[in-house]
């Protein structure tokens, strides 16, 4: 055979052996990522329906998808009643063990025999869009004795919380079970592929993650810049006498309306869900240079949501002091992991534990109070 | 990629010279093209006083020419980089609120620019070299673009001899320089940077962080640093190896030096070797006496460590590694005035090993201070690191790998090399070590740091 000829394809069964070898590197970190999109249900998108997710950029987690596609051990069976998890990221809980996560310990404590919560944790999901498919989500899985929802940020628009109002429609074709047969050729090899490859998905991200950007180039960022920050000396000084005289005013009309709207949104998940919902806000931390922590509450808002929540029979739950008292006791810190910094990013499994106690002990005040 | 490719098509060596100096001015303007100008004002001048020097028939004439190369350059340097450094200690010395500061920006690779100006023109007048009859052989000298921003600090006579040579663009220094420019990439964005994010987040709040974290924390700088600057004095290397120059070797496997004299034999070699020719040796070396010695190790590490920053830290920094060089100085004097040393063989491992580890403990308490925000926080550091406070238990697993992995290099290093570096070229007409090299890039592209970090030695 000729030279390069042969030369070439030891260099192609090279590339060949050396693929295979960091896609198996790549089950390990990063593995299982097809997703399937659509419309009238809870979440915009759901994962491959039985599928496993490994993901170890952030903390460690193997957590398996189940038929609906969303992230739940199926192992047990699921009660006849049972309680839904909304939530974004931090609830789906990729970041840590299935479990570890905060669906998995409310499971334990509730009932170790039988699923009592069922996650419908969702990646990006704030509150405007739970509360958008909340109607959709129950009638999904329409045997919901209770509601517990998970946020970590309080501050959206008036616009965001007015647009939730606006409910997604369920349309059955559109649960995980019906969109896995009736999905068409495309999109299951991407899935088979991404499933079998996950080698793509991984390089994909960091890619997607990297910053390319040519405005830091020949020194031109530096100058606009610099000009922007001229042009703001000049102009905040005029800028901040017309905010003096008009702050009071336009403040408060701005406050009410959030209000206004966070009231109505909230009212409207009472409406259609008679049973206990429970809404545990976790806010962020921040270690101080002393060595203490402090509790990033976004205190804006904080009073409407209680307002709010108060108002509408729906329970109001804050794990800032909890993260306090575990940071006092042995400095746990609920948030980062031993691959990213601490304390941020998502929920560890000190912080999934915290909130899961957070969870349960509204969940047993609440028994209680139906019992008497 | 264009820069080669245009190198390689061009007929003649000043085609090539002229290429690669127009690559390098971009390169530069890359960062910042407002300072482009003041590359070239410091090749200018380097240009015309080392023509003068060599012009004049008087050595004290040429003398006050390179006095007077040195001074301006000197002058620049520390306009840009130590201006405000200094009003602001002459402020808090003689306890002024403010006597304002300028918003003066500095320009990248100025440290090491102005070093290789400077060494060029004193080999000048020293008569080591002769003075570049074209300005575009000094231009490329200075502004070479893979060791223009953060070294190594290149002489100007080793590679201006090479300017004369048509250095050969083959088959084998392109593999090769490849692959070394690969080896250091992964230190830089592999190793470095992921460790960045551990060394920021706990160097920014140390107070919270258990004693234990804090040490690994500083471990992990350790590496972070050694892989940062190696990793990108690699890559220079391995770059200029493509077009046919080599540039000299800059770290040497540092933290497996046993006393401090070797580490700044193994550690930044063009800077340390540079400080002895340029300011220790005209000082008066270990020429002028024991004591005078020591004055001169002391004011040549004070100097270092200002060369890093303007700031009391590094001085700082440089004044332990100063005492440190003339502790073992004075350890030396003494162990040969008393015919102290070890017989046993396997004794002598032993203490060899107690040394290294030594050693590396200094570095690292080093770095405390070199990377601290304040004089407090290196303080905190140790502090809590020495009475083993509680606090956070964060230990970055990266740390652990990358040690590792350092480590077992180290040993490879250690054994295969006689306890000196050197670079893992694969033989790719073997089969084996294309999928190793194939396999490497694959990892490197899995595993690099995406977020956004600079080069340390950027800064300097």
């Amino acid at each position: 055979m000729k030279k390069p000829i042969k030369t070439l394809l030891s260099w192609c069964l090279a590339a060949v052996i050396s693929l295979l070898i960091a896609n198996l590197i790549s089950f390990f970190y990063r593995s299982g990522a097809g997703s399937i999109p659509r419309e009238n249900a809870f979440s915009t998108s759901i994962r491959t329906p039985n599928s496993r997710m490994v993901r170890g950029s952030e903390g460690y987690g193997i957590n398996h998808v189940d038929e609906n596609g969303y992230l739940n051990d199926d192992t047990l069976p699921l009660k006849d009643n049972y309680i839904l998890m909304m939530g974004s990221s931090h609830a789906e809980g990729l970041q840590v063990m299935q479990k570890d996560n905060m669906v998995s310990l409310l499971n334990n404590w509730i009932d170790p025999s039988a699923r009592t919560v069922y996650n419908l944790g969702t990646a990006g999901y704030t509150l405007p869009l739970i509360i958008q498919g909340f109607q959709a989500g129950l009638q999904e899985f329409p045997h919901a004795s209770a509601v517990m929802i998970e946020i970590s940020q309080l501050d959206f628009s008036t616009e965001e919380l007015t647009e939730a109002m606006d409910q997604t429609q369920y349309d059955p074709a559109c649960s995980g079970q019906t969109l896995m047969q009736s999905l068409d050729s495309g999109w299951r090899a991407r899935n088979q592929i991404l499933e079998f490859v996950p080698l793509i998905s991984l390089l994909r991200q960091q890619f997607d993650s990297m910053n390319l950007s040519m405005k830091d180039a020949f020194g031109i960022n530096d100058f606009i810049e610099a000009q922007h920050a001229r042009a703001l000396s000049v102009s905040g000084a005029q800028a901040a006498t017309k905010s003096e005289e008009n702050a009071p005013l336009n403040d408060a009309t701005d406050a009410d309306a959030y209000a206004n709207a966070l009231n109505q949104a909230l009212a409207l998940m009472r409406a259609e869900f008679s049973g206990p919902i429970i809404l545990l806000y976790h806010a962020g931390v921040s270690a101080l240079p002393d060595g203490t922590i402090r509790i990033d509450r976004d205190m804006r808002y904080y009073d409407d949501y209680l307002a709010s929540c108060e108002q509408n029979g729906i329970v109001f739950v804050d794990t800032g002091d909890a993260f306090l008292r575990a940071y006092e006791a042995d400095y746990s810190l609920p948030y980062g992991f031993s691959n990213t910094t601490m304390p941020s990013g998502h929920l560890n499994r000190i912080g999934h534990r915290i909130v899961a106690e957070e969870f349960y002990k509204a969940w047993l005040k609440i028994q209680e109070e139906e019992k008497n | 990629m264009t820069s080669y490719v245009l190198c390689r098509l061009v007929k003649t060596r000043e085609q090539k010279h002229f290429v690669l100096l127009i690559t390098s001015y971009i390169f530069y303007a890359y960062w910042d093209a407002r300072f482009l100008l003041l590359l070239i004002l410091q090749t200018y001048i380097s240009y015309l006083l080392a023509k003068q020097i060599e012009r004049t028939d008087s050595r004290q004439k040429a003398k006050r020419w390179m006095l007077l190369g040195v001074s301006i350059s000197l002058a620049i340097l520390g306009f840009f980089k130590y201006f405000n450094f200094f009003v602001q200690s002459f402020a808090d010395l003689f306890g002024i609120t403010s006597l304002g500061a300028l918003n003066i920006i500095l320009p990248v690779g100025i440290s090491f620019y102005t070093f290789q100006a400077l060494s060029y023109l004193i080999d000048v007048y020293r008569g080591k070299l002769k003075a570049c009859d074209r300005f575009l052989k000094i231009s490329l000298y200075i502004s070479f673009f893979p060791q223009l921003v953060a070294g190594p600090i290149v002489r100007a006579s080793d590679f201006l001899p090479q300017l004369e040579e048509d250095r050969p663009m083959n088959r084998e220094n392109l593999v090769e320089g490849l692959q070394i420019f690969l080896f250091g990439l992964i230190k830089k964005i592999v190793i470095a940077d992921q460790l960045a994010v551990c060394v920021d987040a706990v160097f920014a709040t140390p107070g919270s962080y258990s004693g234990l974290s804090l040490a690994l924390a500083v471990v992990a700088y350790s590496i972070q640093i050694y892989c940062d600057f190696s990793g990108y004095s690699d890559m220079a290397i391995g770059i200029a190896k493509t077009f046919g120059y080599e540039l000299c070797k800059n770290f040497d496997m540092p933290y497996l030096s046993k006393n401090p004299t070797e580490f700044w034999q193994r550690w930044h070699i063009s800077l340390s070797t540079w400080l002895r020719d340029y300011l220790y040796i005209p000082l008066g070396g270990n020429r002028k006496g024991k004591l005078r010695t020591k004055i001169n190790l002391m004011l040549t590490m004070l100097l270092g460590g200002l060369w890093h920053g303007a700031n009391w830290q590094m001085v700082f920094w440089g004044a332990l590694h100063g005492g440190a060089l003339v502790a073992h100085k004075t350890a030396l004097e003494v162990s040969r005035k008393h015919d102290i040393h070890v017989e046993n063989r396997v004794l002598k491992r032993i203490v060899t090993a107690l040394s290294v580890i030594g050693m590396y403990l200094f570095t690292c308490v080093c770095w405390v201070f070199f990377r601290a925000q304040s004089f407090t926080d290196a303080i905190t550091i140790l502090t809590r690191i020495f009475t083993g406070a509680a606090g956070v238990r964060y230990y970055f697993i990266y740390t652990f790998i990358f040690a590792g992995i350092i480590g077992i290099a180290s040993a490879i290093g250690a054994l295969k090399n006689k306890g000196h570096g050197y670079y893992p070229i694969l033989n790719l007409s073997k089969f084996w070590p294309k999928v190793v090299l194939i396999l490497v890039i694959l990892l490197t592209l899995m595993f690099f740091y995406a977020g956004d970090t600079a080069f340390i030695y950027f800064q300097f």
